[in-house]
């Protein structure tokens, strides 16, 4: 009891030594776990913008992630970033390279870097991931970034969790922002053109505007360049502008309350999955496998 | 749960073949692998360290700076109060092999060191460290 406690205390102050601590007591799956967050649970705290960033491989997600954090960080903000890339499939091991683009930010006792492997989880974003951001939330940032690993089903699910949702594109995407259109599209509230620096990336930037214009709720378009800082301070105008909409609105409610219900769901996935294999034998039938175990969870259900 | 390793290039040494290779060798171990980048300080990598909560870094050089800087970020990493497996590698001399191990690391490996010998290092590292 006495070290959740202090654990928390010491979180609150905002130590990172601590941070890391508490992030590594989840990973593990320690024994103290759930007392720690019941007692995290019971903080206090204020919301902080979640940012989630998401987009294809290449596109600049670190690039930009690493601007962005070297500009608020120069207005004197508290700065964390959870960024994730793929496990493999073969090995089950992982290549986190996302802190290469910002290392040159450290040592920095104001800003806050993790990087995760997506462990392969098909419902995309992991319970660690999630509860990280609730731990970074009680040692006080400012801002909280999420990197996703790529494009693919998790980039939808971060739309039910980050309080604002940026696409981040680069210019020669043509095939790709045709394949985006019926998905992260249409739910991004930024749409960034990345590498603007690039020859020909005006007609990348006119086909997507043109494209943005045709939504529903057209979301804002920014063209940056990361690797020359230009437009920077415009990309985080529109997005401390899209979380100040919201919060007036009283969507970002509604975005932490999807957020706790998508956390239950993906802890009850995790706590399922071993139970679930143990209920399968070879030579059944698969959806009357199925079938019996769920009626069976809901004939306890009614007696619970 | 994998161990998490971070891989790290202190010093203003820009090569970074080998470290990748390591990198990668590891990861199709079946570690979580983080990689720095080049041209880090001491005190960079023992921030990484201690953000990500690595249970092994691997330090790599291949300026002939190893004296200086592995000693200096082995300290660093430990001032912070952790207590990772850190391994050596790079342009080492054996001579110089010995005074590493005096100073603060773990296990040092030479040039011509097969990948493997330094996930085996890492695994029986592993086994009195569960």
């Amino acid at each position: 009891m006495g070290t959740n406690q202090s654990l928390i205390r010491a979180l609150r102050n905002g130590s990172q030594a601590d941070i890391a601590r508490a992030i590594t007591l989840i990973e593990k799956n320690d024994e103290n776990m759930s007392e720690f967050l019941k007692l995290l649970y019971e903080e206090d705290t204020t919301p902080v913008p979640l940012i989630g960033l998401t987009g294809f491989g290449g596109a600049g997600k670190s690039s930009l992630v690493g601007v962005l954090a070297e500009s608020l960080l120069k207005l004197g903000k508290r700065i964390g970033i959870m960024a994730v890339d793929p496990t493999s499939p073969k090995s089950g091991g992982a290549l986190l390279g996302d802190r290469i683009r910002l290392q040159h930010l450290f040592p920095n006792e104001n800003l806050f870097f993790r990087s995760f492997a997506n462990k392969g989880s098909l419902g995309g974003l992991s319970p660690l991931l999630m509860e990280s951001v609730k731990i970074l939330e009680v040692a006080g940032f400012d801002y909280i970034f999420l990197e996703t690993v790529g494009i693919g089903q998790s980039e939808v699910d971060i739309t039910h969790f980050a309080d604002v949702v940026v696409l981040v594109l680069s210019p020669g995407l043509g095939d790709e922002i045709q394949f985006l259109k019926g998905g992260i599209m249409e739910i991004a509230d930024i749409l960034v053109m990345n590498k603007m620096d690039m020859p020909s990336a005006n007609v990348s930037l006119a086909a997507l505007e043109a494209y943005a214009r045709l939504l529903d709720e057209p979301p804002k378009v920014v063209p940056v360049s990361a690797i020359e800082r230009r437009n920077i301070d415009v990309l985080l105008f529109e997005i401390n502008d899209c979380y100040g909409r919201k919060q007036e609105s009283h969507e970002l409610e509604q975005i932490r309350k999807q957020r706790n219900r998508a956390l239950y769901h993906s802890w009850m996935m995790q706590m399922l999955e071993p139970i679930l294999d143990q209920c399968y034998s070879e030579g059944e039938v698969p959806y009357i496998a199925a079938k019996t175990f769920v009626d069976s969870i809901g004939r306890c259900l009614n007696e619970y | 749960m994998g161990r998490k390793i971070v891989v790290a290039k202190p010093g203003l040494d820009g090569h970074d073949r080998q470290a990748k290779v390591i990198a990668r060798v590891l990861k199709d171990n079946g570690y979580d692998v983080v990689y720095t980048g080049i041209r880090q300080t001491p005190s960079q990598i023992a921030q990484t360290v201690l953000q990500e909560s690595a249970d092994v870094v691997v330090l790599n050089n291949l300026s002939g700076a190893h004296l200086e800087l592995f000693p200096e970020t082995a300290k660093r990493i430990r001032e912070l109060g952790l207590n990772p497996f850190i391994i050596g590698t790079g342009v080492i001399p054996p001579e110089d092999q010995e005074e590493l191990l005096k100073k603060g690391l773990d296990v040092v490996f030479g040039p011509g060191t097969p990948p493997q010998t330094i996930v085996e290092a890492i695994k029986q590292w592993e086994q009195t460290n569960p």
